[in-house]
């Protein structure tokens, strides 16, 4: 190894400056100011404890609705990141044969991958009409009436419309993952296996999906901040109605910050923070149980 | 030296990369001073006609200035205002619902709005509109948006004569007509909850019902001396809603329909009526001319046993955004739009030529084209009287206008009693007067 071609630790300091400042700094600010009652009205800032955090929890002795809010926002990240990973993984192990016009496939679905959300959410709001979108048009075509719903209108599909719409727009990033993951399981091992007499689900279990635990763990790892953080989707899609069966917490953040009431959407930002922080650390972990090393 | 070289370049290129924003701005802030500039002004989209940007087009012409216009859609508008003034990010121009009690709680005009109280074209507003967009004696908005008669339900006049139906004078009355209306095969009543708004209309148009049978209980509400929960009429009131929802009288796609759907949905006699502002009747006149809309009728909203108009005085105005680089721009706009060659066009244009008078007595009114419909609807008003309605009158109602429509939502759908959704309008009520530090709350 020459030393000389490897680069001193401080040559990182300008950029980790910069994100310390940018980022880490802004979000402990953040944190001190979900202690107080912050807010556009007033100049004074005073340090209230955890009262935003209990109203958070309970508002004059009942339930308060940001509960709702969290249980929707789970609710969709475990529901799309459980989607996401299993069409993605299906399409990825499909796609891994040798296939004419096997590029145009994968090209085919990455490509919602990069469109604008916003975009996307508009497009879908319209497809998904009750009367005039062009989904229950086609059903009603096809004589599949029964499965034609009130997508975004109906309170039991609203939230399974928005996952749908999510998983479409994302599964073909996770696919690509899956790809490049494939790539890397040796062939000697399906070898073994096909001399063992092993059939193709008991090759899956027992040699595919051990050795991709590193790109399950990333991918899920993606979805699940992505779902954490949701925000475009469902306020292009429904903002968050009917009702409020589809609030999540950053639509109630910027409700909150559109209130003024910024103390409040700093104390709803850092709940989110903590379930990152704390789910993806359990999530990790368990993930690393499965994982094989080469 | 050769690191400490290169430790150097990389450390100004991370900086120069912060830098260069700031430097981009220094150029524009240059340019800003020049007559050709752009002045951004950002509205609801459904406060904005054609005639404005013609008018707009104009200026431009004679002054160099253009405006680019950042029109929202109705439901997310005032969000995404409310948190650009919260920003400190606001546009130029804005527009918003005035009145003083809106204004003094939602808006903050000391803080966020030019005073406009020495404009020429101040001392020519209508006194009643220049109160109600001033705080403190201040004038701070500009309203050409019609002044209103108020709102009711606009039926189709062809139904209600072949069924041989009249206008209901009470709630009993008004739910036995939607009743026989269903039974015809028509959906009673036109309602579009994804448009946000529209559906919460009726209920705080009809409270001034509750100030007529409670005096006092506006100022009370403002005193924080009662509650919405705590008024039986308001639950009573939030009842009866539930109980058209239950009943069907809204139909199947009222979680669906379009605002914009309206008139072509009642014109093909798929649905009876709306609530809408009195002037929606020129709308449909003017876009189904096949249509004999001097049948049309109109009704004032029967709910709790109502007779009273309810007067709005508050209306979309335009307020120029205090730490604005373009004030002098901006209130040449305004100068322009408020001469009077330029008043009597948006009288004559906007809203497809549907306002029968604007904010400007000296543009003049419209009054002798009334239809009969409109006509009998003023006779009513003269007759049972109107009241202040509760968006107008009680503070922390309107800034929660389109919560309070998902709350309504959730009634529709059985997610929410009537006391419930009271409640949270109380609580969105608290939370923003303890914001504002209200001395009534605090």
């Amino acid at each position: 190894m020459n030393k000389n071609r490897i680069y001193p630790a401080y040559f990182m300091s300008p950029a980790l400056l910069l994100y310390l400042l940018l980022f880490v700094v802004p979000g402990i600010v953040g944190i001190y100011y979900s202690f107080t009652d912050w807010n556009a009205f007033s100049t004074d800032v005073n340090f209230i404890g955890l009262r935003n955090y209990v109203e958070i929890i309970r508002y004059d002795g009942r339930k308060s609705e940001f509960l709702k809010y969290i249980t929707n926002t789970l609710h969709f990240t475990v529901g799309s990141t459980a989607a996401k990973i299993l069409f993605g993984l299906g399409i990825a192990l499909l796609l891994d044969r040798n296939l004419i016009h096997r590029n145009l496939y994968r090209s085919v679905v990455f490509s919602p991958a990069i469109l604008s959300i916003l975009i996307t959410g508009l497009i879908f709001r319209s497809i998904m009409h009750p009367t005039t979108g062009l989904l229950n048009a086609v059903l009603r075509a096809i004589g599949l009436d029964f499965m034609a719903q009130k997508w975004l209108v109906d309170p039991d599909w609203a939230m399974r419309s928005i996952i749908m719409v999510d998983v479409w727009k994302g599964v073909g990033y996770v696919m690509t993952i899956f790809m490049a993951g494939l790539q890397t399981i040796p062939s000697m091992f399906y070898e073994a296996a096909d001399i063992d007499g092993a059939g193709y689900f008991t090759k899956l279990w027992y040699i595919t999906i051990p050795m991709l635990v590193p790109a399950i763990k990333v991918n899920a790892l993606l979805s699940f901040v992505h779902g954490i953080r949701v925000f475009e989707l469902v306020y292009v899609l429904t903002n968050g109605g009917p009702g409020r069966t589809t609030e999540v917490m950053n639509t109630a953040v910027y409700k909150e910050f559109s209130y003024g009431i910024y103390a409040r959407a700093s104390a709803l930002s850092t709940i989110m923070f903590l379930f990152m922080a704390i789910c993806g650390f359990f999530f990790l972990r368990m993930l690393d149980r499965r994982e094989v090393e080469l | 030296m050769k690191r400490a070289l290169l430790f150097l370049i990389v450390t100004v290129a991370a900086i120069s990369v912060v830098g260069a924003a700031g430097r981009a701005d220094q150029g524009s802030a240059e340019e800003r001073g020049r007559r050709d500039v752009t002045l951004p002004l950002s509205s609801s989209q459904g406060w904005i006609f054609d005639v404005d940007k013609d008018i707009a087009d104009m200026f431009a012409e004679e002054s160099g200035i253009t405006i680019d216009w950042q029109i929202s859609p109705d439901d997310q508008y005032v969000d995404i205002l409310r948190v650009k003034l919260n920003a400190k990010e606001a546009p130029d121009i804005f527009m918003l619902q005035s009145s003083t009690v809106n204004m003094a709680t939602e808006l903050d005009p000391v803080n966020n709005c030019v005073d406009l109280t020495n404009e020429e074209w101040v001392s020519r507003l209508d006194p009643g509109i220049r109160e109600d967009s001033s705080l403190n004696g201040r004038v701070y908005g500009l309203r050409l948006w019609r002044i209103s008669l108020g709102s009711a339900y606009t039926y189709n006049g062809q139904v209600f004569d072949r069924l041989g139906l009249e206008e209901p004078g009470s709630y009993d009355e008004f739910k036995a007509l939607c009743e026989e209306l269903k039974n015809a095969g028509i959906v009673p009543i036109y309602q579009c909850i994804p448009a946000g708004w529209h559906h919460v209309v009726p209920l705080f148009n009809t409270c001034q019902r509750i100030e007529q049978l409670r005096p006092g209980t506006y100022e009370a509400l403002n005193n924080n001396e009662i509650k919405l929960a705590e008024i039986p009429e308001f639950v009573e009131l939030l009842g009866q809603f539930k109980e058209f929802a239950d009943r069907g009288y809204y139909g199947d796609e009222y979680l669906s329909n379009s605002y914009e759907g309206a008139a072509k949905a009642i014109v093909e006699e798929r649905y009876a009526m709306v609530f809408n502002n009195s002037g929606w009747i020129r709308e449909v006149a003017t876009n189904y001319p096949e249509v004999d809309v001097e049948e049309w009728g109109m009704f004032q909203s029967p709910w709790i046993d109502n007779r009273l108009a309810g007067v709005s005085t508050g209306g979309p105005t335009k307020f120029i955004y205090k730490e604005s680089d373009l004030i002098e721009e901006a209130k040449a706009y305004f100068d322009f739009i408020t001469r009077l060659e330029n008043l009597e066009l948006y009288l004559e244009k906007a809203n497809d030529g549907n306002f029968t008078q604007i904010t400007f007595p000296e543009a003049g009114a419209k009054t002798a084209d009334m239809l009969p419909g409109e006509k009998q609807f003023v006779d009513f008003t003269q007759e049972h009287g109107m009241g202040n309605i509760m968006q107008n009158g009680v503070k922390y109602i309107n800034p929660q206008w389109f919560d309070v429509g998902k709350d309504l939502e959730l009634l529709f759908l059985g997610e929410m009693t009537p006391l419930e959704v009271a409640q949270s309008i109380d609580r969105r009520r608290r939370d923003q007067a303890l914001a504002l530090k209200d001395p009534a709350w605090m």
